[in-house]
C-alpha cells in the first residue's frame, strides 16, 4: 500500500510550490512593486498589459496600493479591474486629487482596450491613511472608444499653436491664466492643462456655472474648426493663496467630466437634484 | 407648439395645476417623487423636436434625493448648443462629482432610466443595461426619497418638454409599485400636467 506515501509526497510538493509563490507575492509587495492579484479563473487579457498600465499610473504619481480583477456579472466580459488607492483625506470626504485619480484610472483602462485588455469594467476603492474605505465605484467600459470625427484628419497645429489658441479662448476678464501646458500621451493624444488664479473668488463662484460650459464650448470649437485635437483638458482654479476652488476635467474622447469644487462654489452647471427636495 | 393636442387633452382629462407668481431661482425643477424607496425607474421621452433654449440646459432624470449633498442620477440632458445625450452622474459629499455622457440621442427618443440600490451600491441602468455603481461617499442609505424630475438651468425662458411614463419605485419589503404619491414639485414658470402620479408631462414656455 504505497498510495498514502504518494499522496503525502504530492501534498508536500504542492505545499512547497505554494510557499514559493506566496513568498514571491510578498516580496513584490514589500518591494513596492505592482501588487496585481490575478484571478486565474478570469481571462482579462495579457497580464503584462495590467502590469504595464499599473506601472504607468504609479509613475504618474497615483498612490495605487493594489490592483485586482473582480468577477462582476453585469458587465461584458464579466470582469472588473479594480484599483485601490490612497487618499490624503483627513475628514472622510474626498480631496481634489482623488477625483483626478478616478478620472485618470478610468481613461487609462478604457484606452487599454486598444492594447488588448479584455475587461468589462473599471472599479476603484479609495482608502484614507487609516485604511478606512471612503468610497467605491464601478463603471462599465465604453466598448469602442473611438476618436471623434473632428480627429479624422491629422492636426496641422503644433503644441505651441494649440497653447496660443487655448490661451486666447480662455482669456476671460477676472482670471489670471498662470500656465497652459499642452502634452501628448503614449497614444499620441493631446491633452491640455490650464492653471488659473482668481483674484476674486466670490465673483468666480457666482460665474462658475457659466464659465465651465463656456470653456467646454470653446475647446469643442477649437477641435471642430481648428483641428486642435484636444482629447482631454484639465482646469485648476485656485485663490491667490493657492487654495483649491475648482478642479475640472473634460474628456471629449470618453465624453466624461469629473470635478471637485469647494463647498462655497455657486450653482452647478450639471443636472442635479434640489438640496430642498420637498414638494411645493 | 409641440404636441399641442396632447397637452390640451391632458388639461381636460387631468388635474392641471397652474399657479401664478414670480419665477423661482435658477435652477427650476418639475416632477414627482416617492418619499421612501430603494429604487426608481421611469421611461423619459425627449421632445419631438428641438426646444427653444437661451442658455444652460434642460434635463429629465431619476435620482436619489433627500436634500443631501451626495446623490446618484441618470437621464437625458440637452446642453445649450448640443444634441441630447443620455448620461449617468453622481456627487459625493465634499464636492466630488462626475458626469458621464453615454449615448447621443435623437429628438423623440424614449428610454428607461433607473437608479437602484443593490449589493451595497447605488447602480444606474439605461434600458436595463448596467452603467455605473457607487458606494460610500456620503450617498444616502436606502430607503430614501427618490425623484423623477425635469430640470431647467440658465434661463426661465428655456422651453421645457419631457414626458415621464411608467414611473416605478421599489419597496425593499414588498417589491415594485407604480408611483403612488402626489409629491409634485412645480417651480414657476414650469408646471406638471398629469394623467396619473406615474404618468406626467413637465412643461413650460
Amino acid at each position: 500500500m504505497k498510495l498514502p506515501i504518494i499522496f503525502t509526497a504530492i501534498i508536500v510538493i504542492c505545499g512547497i510550490i505554494l510557499g514559493i509563490a506566496t513568498q514571491g507575492a510578498n516580496a513584490s509587495e514589500a518591494g513596492g512593486g505592482v501588487n496585481v492579484q490575478p484571478n486565474t479563473q478570469i481571462d482579462s487579457g495579457p497580464q503584462n498589459i495590467v502590469d504595464q498600465l499599473t506601472v504607468e499610473l504609479r509613475d504618474a504619481g497615483l498612490p495605487i496600493q493594489s490592483v485586482r480583477t473582480v468577477s462582476f456579472s453585469e458587465v461584458t466580459p464579466p470582469v472588473v479591474l479594480e484599483f485601490t488607492f490612497g487618499s490624503a483625506s483627513l475628514t472622510g470626504d474626498l480631496v481634489p486629487g482623488d477625483i483626478i485619480n478616478i478620472n485618470t484610472i478610468g481613461r487609462r483602462v478604457n484606452l487599454a482596450q486598444r492594447e488588448g485588455l479584455n475587461v468589462g469594467g473599471v472599479g476603484y476603492q479609495i482608502v484614507d491613511a487609516k485604511g478606512t474605505t471612503l468610497a467605491r465605484g464601478i463603471q462599465a467600459l465604453k466598448s469602442h472608444v473611438k476618436l471623434p470625427s473632428d480627429f479624422d484628419q491629422p492636426s496641422n497645429l503644433d503644441d505651441d499653436a494649440v497653447n496660443s489658441l487655448v490661451r486666447a479662448s480662455t482669456s476671460i476678464a477676472g482670471f489670471n491664466i498662470d500656465a497652459i501646458q499642452v502634452s501628448r500621451d503614449k497614444f499620441g493624444l493631446r491633452g491640455v492643462t490650464i492653471q488659473v488664479d482668481t483674484m476674486d473668488p466670490p465673483w468666480f463662484m457666482g460665474q462658475v456655472n457659466i464659465f465651465v460650459p463656456k470653456l467646454r464650448g470653446e475647446i469643442d470649437a477649437l477641435n471642430r474648426s481648428q483641428g486642435a485635437q484636444i482629447s482631454y483638458y484639465r482646469l485648476t482654479v485656485t485663490d491667490v493663496d493657492g487654495g483649491s476652488i475648482l478642479e475640472y476635467i473634460y474628456d471629449p474622447l470618453l465624453k466624461r467630466e469629473s470635478s471637485w469644487q469647494a463647498e462655497s462654489v455657486g450653482e452647478p452647471w450639471y443636472p442635479s437634484p434640489p438640496q430642498n427636495s420637498g414638494s411645493q | 407648439m409641440k404636441r399641442f393636442g396632447t397637452i390640451i387633452a391632458l388639461i381636460i382629462m387631468a388635474n392641471l395645476t397652474l399657479f401664478s407668481g414670480v419665477a423661482s431661482a435658477d435652477p427650476w425643477w418639475d416632477g414627482n417623487s416617492k418619499s421612501s424607496a430603494s429604487a426608481i425607474e421611469a421611461v423619459i421621452t425627449l421632445p419631438s423636436s428641438e426646444l427653444t433654449m437661451y442658455s444652460g440646459l434642460v434635463a429629465g432624470w431619476v435620482s436619489t434625493g433627500g436634500g443631501i449633498s451626495a446623490w446618484a442620477q441618470t437621464g437625458w440632458v440637452i446642453v445649450y448648443g448640443y444634441a441630447p445625450w443620455s448620461y449617468t452622474e453622481y456627487q459625493f459629499s465634499g464636492g466630488s462629482h462626475e458626469l458621464d455622457y453615454k449615448s447621443q440621442l435623437s429628438y423623440g427618443d424614449a428610454s428607461e432610466y433607473e437608479v437602484r440600490y443593490d449589493d451595497g451600491y447605488w447602480k444606474t441602468y439605461i434600458d436595463d443595461a448596467f452603467q455605473d455603481g457607487w458606494s460610500g461617499g456620503g450617498l444616502p442609505t436606502p430607503p430614501c426619497q427618490m425623484l423623477a424630475y425635469a430640470e431647467v438651468q440658465g434661463s426661465s425662458s428655456n422651453e421645457l418638454w419631457a414626458h415621464f411614463s411608467d414611473v416605478w419605485y421599489y419597496n425593499p419589503t414588498y417589491g415594485w409599485y407604480l408611483l403612488d404619491q402626489a409629491n409634485w414639485r412645480q417651480d414657476y414658470p414650469y408646471y406638471v400636467a398629469y394623467q396619473y402620479y406615474y404618468n406626467y408631462y413637465t412643461l413650460g414656455n
